[in-house]
Order: structure tokens, then sequence, then C-alpha cells
């Protein structure tokens, strides 16, 4: 297998790009708030500043990050706004609502994070700018 | 193929999916007696069909493992197979135990078939998922020693790579932890105890190692990346495994009469038994997008990446929905416990089988790298059509058991199991649907072995 | 990457495994040493292991849940004896439980059946021992009502 890759590893903005995606991750699974709070913090740091392929995931992740919040907070806050706590049928629908939106939000992350690991740039469909 | 004893998995892989059909024709039996109480009734009642559904799937993911490592070994290790006789006479022994245990349950009633097999000289029979006679438990046992013993030495004679490591790790996991299968002391509680130690420890645990190692193969091959690189994911996976899986069995420790203390490190451990399924999901994701060639198999290629996806889906989501003790204090054993075993079944074990199947089976019929293209077209219309009605499956039953937690567990005036059942018929209805559009899938998968055409590519791509 | 994080330091993580195991052991040992109490197992008598055995052999797992195990196709039977005190009284419970298990099927219509097991006398009693011992198991407050 002599072909003359590049490795992953030696294209510029490998760390930032994988990191940008640990983050999106983070802030879904493990520590919601605080893991985007650095996010928020790598953007305006580097966003500008970095190469391509940093830039693009950075892009990605930090807009996703805010549709996550929007779609996962908002809409099931809305959700019990409307339907109330006493009907088993606003459970169902906030189970379901969530449990969907966020597993796919996180599905994509973790592609983005693949895309990540190989030096590749990823686009979120729908909640991600063009990059 | 590089070695003739490989062939020996071929018997093995057809037979899986001839049981899988009969699963699934069972599971849509089960699946109208939830809705039509008395159908088929005193015939074949309820629980004779859901054990025949449940040992059906164990079954053939047995033999899926068993036709799998007779193929991954040799190829591995550098060397034909130990004793292909062994594997073919074991086979058989297994197969024809199988058959009989099956007979036993279908046409003589529980009972009397205990009291046939001499039960009462050692009860092991009676509890979920170990229902078979212990003289079947005896040869499946002894089936695993000796199969474990073939691929070991074949093993130990050859090249031992992690995914040879790996998966002999899982296989010996596997025999060792059947044997608490035949451990069933008066006291119910310290029974269920043991018994998680063989069930959890085989999902949860050596048949993920195996999951990992059959995945890694696949991807190893038709992707053509390089051996080091697969075998630091796999040493990851499976640490990640090992330091989840064993402690989260604590998570069927929560209610049955054992210390309070396990609502604790079951809850903590299960918070993170996810990761090795992202880990997974990951690994395979990285490796298509680094693929050094291009693979005819596109069929296999996709199976692999849905196995990861679902097998996240079903345990690392539904399985985690479940597992903190709050929670799962009001989900215990509910529908929203069998959405998860479904689709965590599905994703991880029947996807993998289909996995190794498909990247397989074109080379133990003396085709080329793969099946030609009309038959991937259906191999893949398979694939979907499984898949999304598999989900479908879990979704709707997911809800149904939400519904179900609500009326009989959290409201304040809580309604009696039956009258909550007759409210979520509904449901069970649309269950059966996507099981008819399930058996579909299958049956459309069966159809594309019988599709001929050009066969495509090389045997063998990349150079591992 | 691939050189701070060599494949020998990805294997040596397996080796973490051993603490994870260590205190699996523990925990069960733990468990092992307080059941006796949890379970009262001064109170499993002949009878009621008689009755286990009933259980087993006639596969009620298959259908019922047993503290939350088994199948979700009918009612949960580990507080069963509780349940049907409540709906009863203390007097009718057995008798009640014995008679039910004695009149299956219902026969009802398109209504999930229960299968007649023949049990001799001795059987259901037994079997009605070992639901009693059964439901009186501290399973930490479970199920959350008598509903099950
Ligand atoms: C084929 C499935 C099936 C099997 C096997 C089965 N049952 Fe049942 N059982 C049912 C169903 C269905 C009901 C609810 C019937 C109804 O309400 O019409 C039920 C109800 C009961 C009840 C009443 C529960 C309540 O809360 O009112 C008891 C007690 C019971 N079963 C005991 C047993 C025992 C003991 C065994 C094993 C010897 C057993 N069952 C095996 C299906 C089964
Ligand atoms: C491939 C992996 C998995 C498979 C095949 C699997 C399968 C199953 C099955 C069959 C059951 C039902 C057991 C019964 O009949 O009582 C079950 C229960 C359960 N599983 Fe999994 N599982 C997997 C992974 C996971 C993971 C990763 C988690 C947690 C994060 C999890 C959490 C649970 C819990 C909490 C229960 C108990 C539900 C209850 O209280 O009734 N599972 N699993
Ligand atoms: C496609 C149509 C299917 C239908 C209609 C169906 C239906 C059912 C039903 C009704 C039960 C009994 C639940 C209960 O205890 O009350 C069951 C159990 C089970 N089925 Fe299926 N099934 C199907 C396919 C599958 C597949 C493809 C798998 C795995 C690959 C599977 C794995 C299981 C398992 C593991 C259980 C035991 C669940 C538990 O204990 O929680 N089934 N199924
Ligand atoms: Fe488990």
């Amino acid at each position: 297998m002599d072909q003359v890759v590049q490795k992953p590893a030696e294209i510029p903005g490998y760390t930032l790009a994988i990191t940008a995606e640990s983050l999106y991750l983070l802030n879904l699974l493990a520590i919601p708030g605080l893991a985007f709070l650095i996010l928020l913090w790598l953007f305006f740091k580097y966003e500008n500043s970095s190469p391509l392929l940093g830039a693009c995931h950075l892009r990605q992740t930090f807009s996703a990050s805010i549709w996550a919040g929007v779609l996962l907070l908002l809409v099931n806050g809305v959700i019990f706004a409307v339907g109330g706590y006493q009907t088993p049928y606003t459970w169902v629908i906030a189970v379901l609502y969530f449990t969907i939106c966020h597993t796919t939000l996180v599905l994509l992350g973790l592609l983005g994070l693949a895309k990540a690991i190989a030096g590749q740039s990823f686009h979120y469909p729908l909640i991600g700018p063009t990059c | 193929m590089l070695y003739s004893s490989q062939a020996v998995a071929k018997p093995y892989f057809i037979a899986a999916i001839a049981l899988f059909v009969g699963q699934i024709l069972f599971g849509l039996i089960i699946g109208l007696q939830y809705v039509v109480g008395d159908f088929l009734f005193p015939i074949l009642p309820f629980n004779v069909a859901r054990m025949v559904h449940t040992h059906l799937l164990i079954v053939w993911l047995l033999l899926g493992f068993m036709g799998a490592a007779y193929f991954i070994v040799p190829e591995e290790a550098d060397k034909e197979l130990h004793s292909p006789k062994l594997a073919i006479l074991l086979f058989w022994v297994f197969l024809i135990m199988v058959v009989l245990t099956l007979l036993g349950y279908l046409l003589v009633s529980y009972a009397t078939l205990a009291n046939l097999t001499g039960n009462r000289f050692w009860p092991t029979m009676g509890r979920e998922y170990l229902e078979q006679p212990t003289i079947s438990k005896l040869v499946l046992l002894i089936v695993a020693i000796g199969f474990v013993y073939n691929i070991g030495m074949t093993i130990f004679q050859g090249r031992k790579t992690v995914i040879n490591l790996v998966l002999l790790t899982g296989l010996i996991g596997l025999a060792v932890l059947f044997l608490f299968a035949f451990y069933n002391p008066d006291n119910v509680v310290l029974g269920k105890y043991y018994r998680w130690w063989t069930i959890h420890l085989w999902f949860e645990c050596v048949w993920l190692l195996i999951m990992a190692a059959l995945l890694a193969f696949v991807l190893m091959k038709i992707t053509g990346v390089a051996r080091e690189l697969i075998d630091k994911w796999l040493y990851v996976i499976t640490a990640a495994v090992l330091m989840t899986g064993i402690l989260g069995t604590g998570h069927h420790y929560y209610w049955i009469g054992t210390p309070e203390y396990w609502q604790w490190w079951g809850s903590i451990f299960s918070a993170i038994e996810p990761i090795p399924f992202f880990v997974l999901t990951v690994f395979a994701f990285t490796m298509v997008n680094i693929r050094c060639c291009e693979h005819p198999n596109k069929a296999a290629t996709l199976w692999a990446l849905g196995t990861a996806v679902v097998a996240f889906l079903g345990a690392g989501v539904l399985g985690f929905l479940q597992a903190l003790a709050p929670i799962n204090y009001y989900t215990h054993g509910t529908q929203i416990t069998s959405a998860h075993a479904h689709l965590a079944f599905f994703g991880a074990y029947a996807m993998v089988v289909l996995t190794m199947i498909s990247y397989a089976m074109p080379m133990l019929r003396g085709r080329a790298a793969a099946n030609s293209h009309r038959s991937q077209v259906l191999e893949k219309w398979s694939f979907w059509l499984m898949t999304v009605s598999m989900t479908f499956i879990a979704l709707l039953i997911t809800t149904a058991g939400t519904l179900q937690v609500y009326w009989q567990r959290f409201v304040a005036e809580p309604l009696p199991f039956m009258a909550v059942q007759e409210k979520l018929v509904v449901f069970y209805w649309m269950r059966e649907v996507a099981g008819l559009i399930f058996l579909i899938g299958l049956v459309v998968y069966v159809i594309s072995f019988f599709v001929g055409g050009e066969d495509k590519g090389e045997t063998s791509a990349g150079v591992n | 990457m691939n050189n701070i994080f060599t494949n020998a330091m990805a294997r040596n993580t397996i080796y973490g495994s051993v603490l994870v195991i260590l205190l699996f052991f523990v925990l069960t040992f733990g468990t092992v040493r307080t059941l006796p109490e949890r379970v009262h197992h001064e109170n499993i008598t002949p009878q009621v292991v008689l009755g286990k055995a009933v259980w087993e052999q006639n596969h009620c797992v298959g259908c019922h849940t047993l503290l939350g195990e088994g199948s979700y196709y009918a009612p949960e039977l580990g507080n069963v004896y509780q349940r049907i005190k409540h709906q009863t009284n203390e007097t009718h419970a057995g008798p009640f439980i014995k008679a039910w298990i004695e009149i299956m099927p219902t026969d009802a219509p398109m209504r999930r059946q229960m299968p007649n097991f023949n049990l001799s006398k001795t059987e259901l009693n037994a079997l009605l021992a070992f639901l009693k011992w059964f439901s009186e198991i501290n399973a930490a407050n479970w199920p959350p009502n008598i509903e099950g």
C-alpha cells in the first residue's frame, strides 16, 4: 500500500478539527454548557486564523451546537408549555421527540468526528453553514 | 478465500439464515397473540412461541459467530483450520440439538419436556433465555468447548493477530460464562443474580468483543486500511467494553432483592456503557473515510456501517434511556425493555452476522470478491427494509412502553396490567405491520442469494 | 496523534479492567452475604422449593414477569399475593389464587389466554407458598405500586 496519501494527522488544522467535534459531542452528552463555552472561546479565537480544515469543523460544530440548544431545550419547553405535565401524551411526545432529536444530533457528531479523524471536512445537513 | 478449510463456514451461515427466518415467523405469531389473545390457543400458547422466538435468535447468532470464526481465524492465523472435520461434526451435533429442542417445545407441554429430560435431577429449565432442557445445555456446552479448542489450536499454532486474540477472548468468555446457566439455587434471588453472569455478560461484554473483532476484520478487508491502525482501535474498544460492561451488570440488580448499593454502581457504569458503541461507530466511519481502495462488495460495507449505527441506537441510546436507577424504577420489565432488546439485538448481533455473511458468502460460493450488481442491489434493499422496520418496531414499542409506565406505574390511581394493555392495542397492531415489512426485507435478503449475474472484483483487496 | 498514543499504550488500557473485575467480586461478595436476610432465607421451606420447581417446570416466566424479569404479556407475579390480598383479604388471597390457576383458561374471545396446567393440590399449595414467600422479599420498594 505504498500510495502517496497524506497522513491525516499532517493536514494543518487536524487537532483543532478533532477538538471541535469532540466538544460538540461533549456538549450533547457529558458537560452541556461548559463544553459549549469552550467551543465558543475556540470559535472566536481561531475561526479566522486557522487552517481550512480546523476552521471548517469549528464553524460547523459551533452552528450545530446552537441549533442543538434550540431544538432540544426550546422545543421541549414548548411541548410541555402547550401540553402540561398531566397528560400522558405530552410525555410520549416529549420522550420520543427528545430521544430522536438528541440521537440524530449525536449521530451527526459521530460522523463529523469520523471525518475529522480522517482529515476531511464535514457539513452538518441543514444545521451547519456551508464551508 | 485463502485456505480451503475456511469453507466449513458455509453450512453454518446457511443454517443461521434458515433459523433466522424461523425466528421472525414466530416473532410475528407472538406479535399477533399480543392483540388477538386467543390466536392459536391452546395449540401454541404465547410462552411456547416466545420461547421458540428467543431460542432461535440465540442459536442462529451462535451459528453465525461460529461460522464467522471458522472463516476469519485461518485467514488471520495464516494456516489451515486445526480440524475441519471436527468443525463439521460439531455443526451437525449443534443443529440436531437445536432441532430436537424445538420439537420438544412444540410437540409436548413444557412440563412434560422437563419431565422427559430429567429436569428434576438437575433443574436448570424455566428461566428466561435458559429454557433449554439440561441435556440441550450440556450439548451446547460441549459444542462450545470443542469449537473453542479448534479455534484456539489454530491460533496457537499460527499467527497471533489482535483480531484473532480478541475474537478468541470473546469465544472463551462465551463458553466459560455459560457455566453459570447450570447453577440454579433454591434461593431464587441468588439464581437471578448469577443468571445475569451468563445473559448480561454475554450480550454486553464477551459477545461485544466477538462483534468488534468481526467488524474489525471486515472493515480491514474492505477498506484496506493498515492493520496497525485497526489494531489500535480494537484495543481501545476492547478496553472500553470490559471497563463498562462488566460492572454494567449492576443495572439488572436494582429491584430483584439485591442490596441497594447496586443502584449506584449500576447507574454509574451504565452511564458510561454507551462509550464502546460511540467508539465503534467512529471507528467504522473513520476506516471507510480513509479507505485506500474501492472494494466491490458495497453491500458488505453498508452492513458494516449499519451495524455500528444501529448497535449504537439500540444499545447505546435505548439501553441508556432506561439504565439509570430512578428511571428504571418505572420502566423495569415493560415494553420499553422490549424495545431496547429488539433494536440492540438486531443492530449489534444480527447485523454483524449478516455483515460477515455478506462479506464471506460470495467467496465461499466460489464467486469473486462480491456478488453481481443486481444481487447487491437486492441485498441493499433488504438492508433498508429490515433496518427501517426494526427501528419503527422499537419506536412503536417505546411509545407503548411510555404509556404503559404512565398508566400502570406513574399516576396516582394506577390501572391494572390487563386494562393498560387494552389501551395499547393500536401500537401492537402497528408493530405487527412493521414486523411484516421486516419479513418482506428478510425474504428479499434470501432471494438476493439466488440472483446471478456477473461477479465482481478480485478475491482480496488490500494487503492485510 | 499517532505518535502520542501508540499501539502499546492502547493495549495497556485493557489492564484497567482488572480493577473493574476486582470491584465486581467485592460487590458480589457483599451481595451474597446480605441476601439471606433480604430474602428471609429461613422461610425457604421444602414446600417453597417445590413451588419453585412447579413455577419453573410450567414456564410461568414465558408470559409473566417475576420482579420485572421475564415476559411482558401478563401481570407481574412477584407481588401477586399482595395484590390479591389487597383486592380480597388475608384469608381469601390464597384460595383465590389457587382457584384462578385452576379455572384457566378463560376462553374469553380475543382476550389473552393462560393455559391450564393440571396441577395437583400439592403442587398448587407449593406454588402458593412460593409466591407468598417471594412477595416478602426486600426488593428496594419495587414495584412502584400494587399493580406491578
Ligand atoms: C401463555 C401465557 C401464560 C402462562 C404460561 C402463565 N400465565 Fe398466568 N396469566 C396469563 C394471562 C394472559 C393472565 C391474565 C388473564 C386475564 O386477566 O384474563 C394471567 C394471570 C395470572 C394470574 C392473576 C394475576 C392477577 O394479577 O390477577 C396469576 C396468579 C397467574 N396468572 C399465575 C400463573 C402461574 C403460577 C403460571 C405458571 C404455572 C402462569 N400464570 C403461567 C398468561 C399466562
Ligand atoms: C448489544 C448490546 C445489548 C444487548 C444485545 C442488550 C440486550 C438486552 C436484553 C435482551 C434485555 C432484556 C433482558 C430481560 O429480558 O430482562 C436488556 C435489558 C437491559 N439493558 Fe440491554 N442490551 C445491550 C446493551 C445495553 C447497554 C449498552 C445498556 C446501558 C447503557 C443496556 C441497558 C439495559 C438495561 C438497564 C436493561 C434492563 C431493563 C429492565 O429493567 O427491564 N443494555 N438488554
Ligand atoms: C420482526 C418481527 C418481530 C416481532 C413481531 C417480534 C415480537 C416479539 C414479541 C411479541 C416478543 C415478546 C415480548 C414479551 O415478552 O412480551 C419478543 C421478544 C423478543 N424478541 Fe422479537 N420480534 C420480532 C423480531 C425480532 C428480531 C429481529 C430480534 C433480534 C434480532 C428479536 C429479538 C427478541 C428478543 C431478544 C426478545 C426478548 C425480549 C425481552 O426479554 O425483553 N425479535 N419479540
Ligand atoms: Fe444488561
